[in-house]
């Protein structure tokens, strides 16, 4: 087949946009242009900021309950009201950020480690190895992640560690099959022939021309990710297998709540409308990536 | 040939957005094809000839917009036309073949049913009478053993007979007038001639017209009555194949044939046409090719070249038409 | 024809690929040599081991059967690390240099990891060369800063051959260079080639289905149908006295603007198409579609056989001839 490219510039000129710009900055540009995610991250930024000094700002420990005052409406000194057992509502939502994000984080984190280095290892490597892996990827994905997730947290327990420990080890194997996916399009492409020609050993090839290449869908990968460890960790709360009393989690209090929904509208309301505002933005987010970091997209 | 238009297109313009740009792809181009002639659009990637085409089937992707002053086909006024209507008069009155077959063929549908389809989509005929034409048909466009090739997929089939399918597929409603949108370009040479050599038998055959967009002289010389030559969105050039072999007067057209290299050009000293084609961000209000043109004078570059008529059937979009001929000849 | 001259030499050369467990012969038995600064045109359709055979010739891809000999030396069955060195000597241009540039690098990096990684020069005089090259090559000093997707494909082109370039090669395979640019731009290219190879003392394989284009730039060219050399000789005698069936279609195939007054040529037909190179047809691989095909081409091979200065054809009906 025969490759037709548009010629698009005055006759001998070189683009307008050819000043020394990063690919980074010109991805930036075009994010900006994308409202949404804008908004979306504006959200995020905030909700990140909470997570690191909720546990600081919050009026009082997750903990500290107040018999008098259960179940009582929003009041200046409760501004989200309190829960059947007269926890503060914003201390409870303080920390729910902050142990949502330590788990989504660093269990995205972890999987998105092992299955990028597993993934790059499967694709550069080829043969033997990577039959292996692509194996026991499949065992993975053939195994609802769900399951396998609480197993996991039924035999570890319900802590942080164990939460993360169980989010990730279900969560590598979708980012090794992108990341080898990709890597072993990109080997039997046209500029890994090039950069051979051109004498580049393995570990330059895959450093100078790979990764680069891979890069930027690895971190829209990444930014998937997170809001949906945010969701797996709430799906399991809604089946009692959420982090373990009392330490606060989104998932916990909506569950909580639901059985009250009618008595104490505003149990349900904070969490579950933050936490879907939250999710939603991550995604926006992810989506703006998405576009923002195509590079055969917007020009 | 009859000389009652078949096609007649007057001001024809679409721009795309693209970003914050706006890419003036087409640019006033008048043209019309009459019953049974076949017509080359030849022109460089980006020059709208394939856009052109497009427009007027109303095959434009992307955020398009199309003004034109007239275009009918046979009794239809094609910018009234609804959306609906224009569909079905395209692949009942015009049939249309692409590049890249592979793109238009459904890969999970068998091709006979798609030829059949191309029929019964039009209500052009029964599903019997379909699925005996739709034989007739593989074997006109020289599909061997059509009854076993009627229930294979399109990647069964090699490049050559795919493009054979489309055009038995386009060609199903016995439309008056076939656009082939570089029809042989992505095929080896020697499949080339072949699908030519078919394009050529079926047009005698059937007295269809054809429009050929192509950027290869050497196809659209070979194959055509008349020869619309397209830069930068406007027709340049328009002549018939004998006029304009023996007198090319525009200099865009003179210098592209001369960059085209023939057996027995070895030897002989290049003459490339300098620079590269415009990407048209504005409403051309001079000649686009002045910046590459050796004869361009002042004039060229402050006023825009209407197309004129230089002898009877052949017209130019060129200031200096006359003196590049004496100049270049 | 081993020749002390040659800068590169095929002998006997096959290459096999297992597709899907089935072999593929994408190269049968090829040989030949391109003189020092000479060119060697290799011209046949899809299917004809063209691209293949450019690979092979710079160690891109192991032969299956043959020797592949540059300067003398055996690289056919070099490891990648002893083949590294010999990079520098020998490069490629690619059809498609979109393709072959990563969209993530500027030009000027793209141009300067090639002296990177053989540690050509410093920083300083890397940055120089990058900027000599562009200006050779006919682009401005500024598109170093430009990212690939910003240039058009004749600039992208011009930007492969600087990379290329950049190396001080001797032997530059030039894979379909032009075929997929506008046909203004492709003589800008090919002059350019051209160019280069006298200032540079350059060799060149030039792999192109376009026969018009060959024998503008060749020396030598070689027919190849299937995997196998069906003619060959030097590029004056080749179009004067095309003696393989094959070669003849070809040229044939090559739609020339008439001359005026000249009626418009009817399309000459080939039947079928080139057969799969899974089940290649027995005898002569050329005589399904053969128009002169007798019945003992389907039968026996034909042998490479010489009947004019340095010109050989596999053909029965060339061997009775001569």
């Amino acid at each position: 087949m025969i490759a037709r490219i548009a010629v698009n510039q005055q006759p001998g000129n070189v683009p307008r946009t050819a000043r020394k710009r990063s690919q980074w900055l010109l991805a930036w540009d075009r994010y900006k242009q994308n409202k949404v995610a804008v908004a979306g991250l504006v959200w995020v930024v905030i909700f990140f900021i909470f997570g690191v000094i909720g546990p600081w700002v919050a009026p009082s420990s997750y903990a500290t309950t107040n018999y008098l005052m259960a179940n009582h409406p929003p009041t200046w000194a409760y501004p989200m009201g309190t829960d059947s057992l007269g926890h503060n509502m914003l201390s409870e939502m303080l920390f729910s950020v902050r142990y949502a994000l330590e788990i989504a984080v660093f269990a995205s984190l972890a999987a998105f480690l092992l299955g990028t280095i597993l993934g790059l290892w499967a694709g550069l490597k080829g043969g033997l190895a990577d039959t292996i892996l692509m194996r026991v990827v499949d065992f993975f994905f053939a195994f609802p992640a769900y399951f396998l997730d609480l197993i996991l947290v039924t035999k570890f327990g319900r802590g942080l560690g164990p939460m993360i420990f169980a989010l990730a080890v279900t969560g590598w194997a979708g980012y090794a099959r992108l990341i080898r996916g990709l890597v072993l399009g990109m080997r039997n492409g046209e500029m890994v022939e090039a950069a051979n020609a051109l004498g580049a050993s393995p570990l330059h090839l895959a450093r100078k021309y790979v990764f680069p290449n891979v890069v930027s869908n690895m971190i829209i990968a990444l930014a998937f990710g997170i809001p949906s460890d945010l969701t797996v960790q709430a799906a399991l709360s809604v089946v009692g297998m959420g982090l373990n009393p009392p330490l606060p989690s989104f998932g916990n209090m909506i569950a909580a709540a639901g059985s009250n929904v009618l008595g104490y509208p505003w149990l349900m309301y904070w969490p579950a409308g933050i936490f879907a505002i939250t999710l939603l933005s991550f995604l926006f987010v992810a989506d703006g990536l998405q576009e923002a970091l195509n590079p055969k997209g917007g020009s | 040939m009859a000389d009652q238009p078949l096609l007649t297109v007057e001001s024809l313009y679409t721009r795309f957005k693209r970003g914050t740009d706006t890419i003036y792809a087409v640019n006033g181009v008048s043209f019309s094809v009459s019953a049974g002639e076949v017509v080359g659009v030849v022109g460089e990637s980006g020059s709208g000839k394939s856009v052109t085409m497009m427009s007027l089937l109303g095959l434009v992707r992307g955020r398009a917009t199309v003004d034109v002053k007239r275009a009918t086909f046979k009794k239809w006024e094609l910018p009234r036309l609804t959306p609906r209507q224009l569909e079905d008069i395209r692949g009942r009155e015009i049939g249309v073949i692409f590049q890249d077959p592979m793109t238009s063929l459904n890969p999970v549908m068998r091709v006979g049913d798609q030829v059949m389809e191309a029929m019964l989509a039009h209500q052009y005929a029964t599903p019997r009478a379909a699925f005996n034409r739709t034989l007739d048909l593989l074997r006109e466009v020289g599909i061997p053993d059509a009854v076993q090739r009627f229930r294979n997929y399109p990647h069964e089939f090699s490049g050559g007979m795919r493009q054979r399918i489309m055009i038995a597929m386009a060609i199903a409603c016995e439309p008056d007038l076939l656009i082939a949108d570089e029809p042989t370009t992505a095929l080896d040479v020697t499949v080339q001639m072949q699908i030519l050599a078919l394009l050529q038998e079926l047009r005698e055959r059937r007295h269809m017209s054809i429009v050929i967009i192509t950027h290869d002289f050497g196809v659209a010389t070979n194959f055509c009555d008349r020869i619309l030559v397209m830069y930068a969105g406007r027709i340049v050039e328009s002549a018939a194949v004998a006029e304009f072999v023996a007198q090319p007067a525009h200099p865009y057209t003179i210098g592209l044939r001369s960059s085209i290299l023939e057996i027995g050009s070895r030897g002989r000293p290049l003459s490339p046409i300098p620079g590269l084609p415009p990407t048209v961000t504005e409403p051309p209000k001079n000649c686009s090719f002045a910046p590459r043109c050796p004869y361009a004078i002042d004039r060229c570059r402050e006023e825009l070249p209407e197309l004129r008529v230089l002898s009877p059937g052949h017209e130019v979009a060129c200031h200096r038409a006359e003196e590049v001929i004496s100049l270049a000849g | 024809m081993p020749d002390s001259d040659a800068i590169l030499t095929f002998d006997r050369v096959s290459k096999d690929f297992v597709v899907r467990r089935r072999v593929l012969h994408a190269v049968n038995q090829v040989s030949f040599s391109i003189p020092v600064g000479k060119t060697v045109g290799l011209v046949g359709e899809s299917g004809s081991g063209k691209s293949t055979i450019g690979r092979l010739g710079i160690g891109l891809l192991p032969a299956t059967a043959g020797q592949v000999v540059f300067k003398g030396q055996d690289i056919t069955r070099l490891k990648p690390n002893a083949l590294r060195p010999l990079r520098q000597s020998m490069q490629i241009i690619f059809q498609d240099p979109q393709a072959s540039l990563s969209p993530r690098m500027t030009v000027g990096d793209a141009i300067e990891d090639a002296m990177n990684i053989h540690g050509m020069g410093t920083p300083q005089q890397r940055k120089r060369r990058v900027e000599e090259l562009l200006e050779r090559v006919g682009l401005p000093v500024s598109a170093a800063d430009a990212y690939p997707f910003e240039l058009s494909g004749g600039q992208l082109q011009r930007v492969g051959i600087a990379r290329a370039l950049s190396l001080n090669p001797e032997l530059v395979v030039c894979d379909e260079p032009v075929s997929a640019l506008d046909v203004s731009i492709q003589i800008q290219i090919i002059q350019l080639l051209q160019d280069l190879q006298r200032e540079y003392h350059l060799s060149y394989l030039f792999i192109s289905h376009n026969l018009a284009v060959v024998e503008y730039l060749s020396d030598v060219v070689v027919v190849l149908y299937l995997g196998q050399i069906v003619e060959q000789a030097p590029v004056e005698e080749l179009f004067r006295r095309a003696t393989h069936p094959y070669t003849r279609v070809l040229m044939d195939s090559i739609l020339r603007v008439p001359q005026p007054g000249e009626s418009a040529r009817r399309f000459t037909v080939l039947k079928g198409e080139v057969p799969s190179p899974f089940s290649p047809p027995s005898g002569c691989p050329f005589h399904t579609r053969c128009p002169v095909a007798i019945d003992r081409c389907s039968k026996e091979v034909p042998e490479l056989t010489l009947i004019g200065p340095d010109h050989w054809v596999k053909c029965h009906l060339a061997e009775s001839a001569s």
